[in-house]
C-alpha cells in the first residue's frame, strides 16, 4: 500500500511526462526486490542451510522469496555449495538459461573462493570464475540469518538499479 | 572393538598360506597379502569361509608399492579379513573381484578413476567420479593436477543408438528431486523405465587427496562435509581409526557425549530425509514439520559447539570441551517434544492411503540382494537384514545401551519409512539413557601435542544415519596421513538403484531415489 501510494505521489509531482522514468524504476525495483525467485539449486552442505532458511523457522516466503525448479522462471541463482570442475559447465549453462535481469548470490566459502578446498584438483576456486556474482555470503555454511542478510543486501542492490537506463545503454 | 574377542587368523584362512600368499594376524583381523594372479583363488576361499560382505575396497599409492586393499566381513562370524594386493607400478592390472562380491563393481571403477588400476574382467570400467576426458589419475603420489578453473567440454549421452520407441531422459544434475547434484540417465519405453545409469562426481571435491596434505587433526572438519546432513557422525569413523593407530582410548564421558551428539545428528538426518521424501511423493507440509523439529535439535548442537550443522566436535581422544550447564534437561525436553510429533507423522504419512499407494510395493530390494551388494543401514534393515553396526560390530558405549534394531521385511519404500521412523524413536531412547549415564570426568584423553602415529593402517567403522560408514587411515610415521579413505554407505546403496528402478514407472523414480537417502557429499567425496 505504502510504496504504491508513494510512487503515485512522486509521479504527480513531476512536471511533464518525459521524466517519469525515475518513478517507473522505483515501482519496478520494488516489485523485483519483493519477489526474488531463486532457482532451487543445491550443490552441497550450504543447500541444507538454504533449505532450513526456506523452511518453518526462517520462512523465506515472508520476503517474497520462493524457490522455482527451473532456471527459466528464476531471476536469482543461489550458488549454495562447492562448484566442482565437473559441475561448472552446467552451472554456467543454467545461468545462461535464466532470463535477464538476473543475479547471483555466492553462498558460503566454496562458492566465494573454493572454501576449505583451496588446493583441490577438482574444485573451481570460486563461482565468480565462471559467472558474475552480486552478493557474497561468507560462512561454512552461513547461518540462515546470514543468508537472509545477504538476500536483503541483494534487495538493496536491486533498489539502487535502473532498468530503464540499463535499456538505454544496451 | 569386537576383534579382540575373535581369533585373529581364522583356521580356514591359515591354509591359504603358501605360494605368493601370506596370512598375518592383525589387531583388526587377518591380513592376507597376495599377488594379482593368486587373488581369484584367495577370494574364492574367503567366500567359502563365510566372508559375505565387502566392507571396503580401495587402493594405496604411497608409501610404495601401489596396492589394492580391501576388507571383507563375515556377517555370521563377525570377523574381518583384509586383503592386500601389490600391483605393478607402470601398467597396474588386477583381476576383478565382482564374481565374488558384486558390490565391487563401482568400487573398482572408482579405483580405476583415481589410481589408474585396471580391473581385468570388470565389464564396465568407466571413470565414475571424474569426467571421462579428465587427464590422469589424481590419487597417484606424483599426480600433476590441471588448473581446476579450466573447464573441460562436457560429454553428453548419445541417444542415437536407442531402439525404436525408447527415449533417453536426463534427470539432473540440476533437478529439484535429485537431492543434490546427481545425474541419472534414464532410458524409457513410454512410462516404463528400461535402464538407469547414475552419473556421479558432480560434487567430487577430492577430500581424500586433500587429507594427505593436512595434519591428522586438520582432517576432522573435512569429514563433516562428506555427509553434511549428519555432520558429526562423519567425524566418528575417522577419529576411531586414528585412535586405534595411536592406541588411545577416549574417556567414558567423552564416549557418552559422542553418543548423544551422534544420535541427535541421526535424528536431524532422518528428519531431513522424511521431510524431503514426503515432499518427493507430494506431501509438502511434512517438510515444514520436519524442519521445525530439526531446528530444535540444531539448537542443542549449537549450544554445545557454536555451529549448527557441520559441527566438527569430535577430537582424536575425545571431545574438546564439556557440555554446557542445563544441556541434559533441555535435551530431555527435546526428546519429550519429539515423540508425539513422530506419532503425528505416522498419522500423516504411514497411515495415509495416498502415501501408502505411492510407497507400498515400490522399489523393492530383496533381502537376498542386500549382502552381495553391500547395502547397509536403513536400506538393509527394511529388507529384513538385521545388521546395525551399533549391535553387529559394536563400538563406543552402545553395548551398555538398551535399544531395538529397527527391522521390516518388505523391502519397499514404506518399510524404509517405517525403519527410519523407528530409528528416530530409538535414538531418542539412546539419548535419554546416555544422559542418565553421564558422570563427571575428563572429556579428552591425553594425546601427544603433535599426532604422529607409528607406520601402519587402521579402520574405524560406525553405523551412520545411512549405514556402514568406515574410514581407513594409513600412517607413514609423519604428522600427515599417507592415505585417508572413506567408505560411504550412500555410494554402496546407490549402486542398487538401477536394479530397484527397472520396470518401474518414471513417476516412481523420484520416490525410489528418495527412499535410498543419498547424500552426494559422501557419494562423491
Amino acid at each position: 500500500m505504502g510504496v504504491a501510494g508513494k510512487a503515485a505521489e512522486i509521479v504527480l509531482k513531476l512536471p511533464g511526462g518525459g521524466v517519469v522514468l525515475g518513478p517507473v524504476d522505483y515501482v519496478l525495483n520494488w516489485a523485483r526486490a519483493s519477489s526474488m525467485w531463486p532457482m532451487g539449486f543445491g550443490l552441497a552442505c550450504c543447500a541444507i542451510e538454504m533449505m532450513s532458511t526456506a523452511a518453518s523457522r526462517y520462512d523465506l516466503d515472508r520476503l517474497g522469496i520462493f524457490f522455482r525448479p527451473s532456471p527459466r522462471q528464476s531471476d536469482v541463482m543461489l550458488v549454495a555449495g562447492t562448484v566442482t570442475t565437473k559441475m561448472a559447465p552446467y552451472v554456467r549453462r543454467l545461468y545462461d538459461q535464466m532470463p535477464s535481469p538476473k543475479y547471483v548470490v555466492a553462498m558460503g566459502g566454496c562458492a566465494i573462493s573454493g572454501g576449505p578446498f583451496p588446493d583441490s584438483y577438482s574444485v573451481v576456486q570460486g563461482v565468480d570464475k565462471i559467472i558474475p556474482v552480486d552478493v557474497y555470503i561468507p560462512g561454512c555454511p552461513p547461518r540462515p540469518e546470514n543468508l537472509i542478510n545477504g538476500l536483503l543486501a541483494l534487495q538493496r542492490k536491486i533498489h539502487g538499479e535502473s532498468l530503464a537506463r540499463q535499456g538505454e545503454q544496451a | 572393538m569386537s576383534e579382540a574377542t575373535t581369533p585373529l587368523v581364522p583356521a580356514g584362512l591359515a591354509g591359504l598360506q603358501g605360494d605368493a600368499v601370506t596370512v598375518a594376524a592383525g589387531p583388526q583381523g587377518a591380513v592376507i597379502t597376495t599377488t594379482p594372479e593368486r587373488l581369484p583363488e584367495v577370494c574364492r576361499r574367503l567366500r567359502e569361509q563365510g566372508f559375505d560382505y565387502l566392507a571396503d575396497f580401495t587402493a594405496v599409492s604411497h608409501p610404495e608399492p601401489l596396492r589394492v586393499v580391501f576388507r571383507v566381513w563375515s556377517t555370521t562370524a563377525r570377523q574381518f579379513a583384509q586383503v592386500v594386493v601389490p600391483v605393478e607400478q607402470a601398467q597396474p592390472v588386477c583381476p576383478t573381484i565382482t564374481p565374488f562380491w558384486p558390490a565391487a563393481a563401482w568400487q573398482e571403477r572408482e579405483v580405476w578413476d583415481l589410481f589408474g588400476i585396471r580391473f581385468a574382467g570388470n565389464l564396465d570400467l568407466r571413470r565414475i567420479l571424474l569426467p571421462e576426458n579428465w587427464p590422469g589419475h589424481p590419487l597417484l603420489a606424483d599426480y600433476q593436477a590441471p588448473d581446476p578453473n579450466h573447464l573441460l567440454p562436457t560429454i553428453e549421452p548419445d541417444p542415437s543408438n536407442l531402439p525404436e520407441g525408447q527415449t533417453l531422459i536426463n534427470f539432473g544434475p540440476q533437478h529439484p528431486s535429485t537431492h543434490g547434484v546427481l545425474r541419472l540417465v534414464v532410458t524409457l519405453a513410454g512410462e516404463e523405465i528400461m535402464a538407469v545409469d547414475p552419473v556421479l562426481g558432480y560434487l567430487h571435491r577430492g577430500i581424500e587427496k586433500l587429507a594427505e596434505s593436512r595434519t591428522y587433526p586438520q582432517v576432522i572438519p573435512y569429514t563433516d562435509r562428506l555427509d553434511y546432513v549428519s555432520g558429526v557422525l562423519n567425524n566418528w569413523p575417522y577419529v576411531l581409526a586414528v585412535e586405534s593407530l595411536l592406541g588411545v582410548t577416549p574417556p567414558r564421558r567423552a564416549e557418552l557425549i559422542r553418543v548423544i551428539l551422534g544420535e541427535l545428528a541421526r535424528i536431524t538426518s532422518h528428519l531431513v530425509w522424511l521431510g524431503t521424501f514426503a515432499n518427493d511423493v507430494g506431501a509438502t507440509s511434512v517438510f515444514l514439520y520436519c524442519f521445525r523439529e530439526r531446528e530444535r535439535a540444531l539448537d542443542l548442537m549449537e549450544e554445545v559447539t557454536g555451529a549448527r550443522q557441520t559441527i566438527s566436535f569430535f577430537r582424536i581422544g575425545g571431545v574438546p570441551y564439556d557440555l554446557p550447564e542445563g544441556f541434559a534437561e533441555r535435551t530431555r525436553d527435546f526428546t519429550r517434544y519429539l515423540r508425539p510429533r513422530l506419532d503425528e507423522y505416522d498419522a500423516l504419512l504411514t497411515g495415509n492411503r495416498i502415501f501408502i499407494a505411492r510407497a507400498q510395493g515400490v522399489g523393492v530390494l530383496k533381502g537376498a540382494d542386500v549382502l552381495p551388494w553391500a547395502v547397509s543401514g536403513p536400506m538393509a534393515r527394511a529388507s529384513g537384514v538385521a545388521i546395525d553396526l551399533r549391535r553387529s560390530d559394536p563400538y563406543s558405549v552402545y553395548p551398555e545401551i538398551d535399544f531395538a534394531v529397527a527391522l521390516e521385511k518388505e523391502g519397499d519404500l514404506l518399510a524404509r519409512t517405517r525403519v527410519r521412523m523407528t530409528e528416530m524413536r530409538e535414538s531418542a531412547r539412546i539419548i535419554e539413557q546416555a544422559l542418565e549415564m553421564l558422570e563427571p570426568g575428563p572429556v579428552l584423553a591425553k594425546v601427544p601435542r603433535q599426532i604422529k602415529p607409528e607406520p601402519g593402517a587402521a579402520y574405524g567403522r560406525i553405523e551412520s544415519a545411512r549405514g556402514d560408514y568406515s574410514a581407513f587411515v594409513v600412517s607413514d610415521g609423519t604428522p600427515k596421513p599417507a592415505r585417508v579413505r572413506f567408505r560411504s554407505p550412500s555410494f554402496a546403496n546407490l549402486q542398487v538403484l538401477p536394479m530397484l528402478c527397472r520396470g518401474a514407472k518414471v513417476a516412481d523414480l523420484i520416490a525410489i531415489l528418495g527412499g535410498v537417502d543419498i547424500i552426494l557429499g559422501e557419494v562423491d567425496r
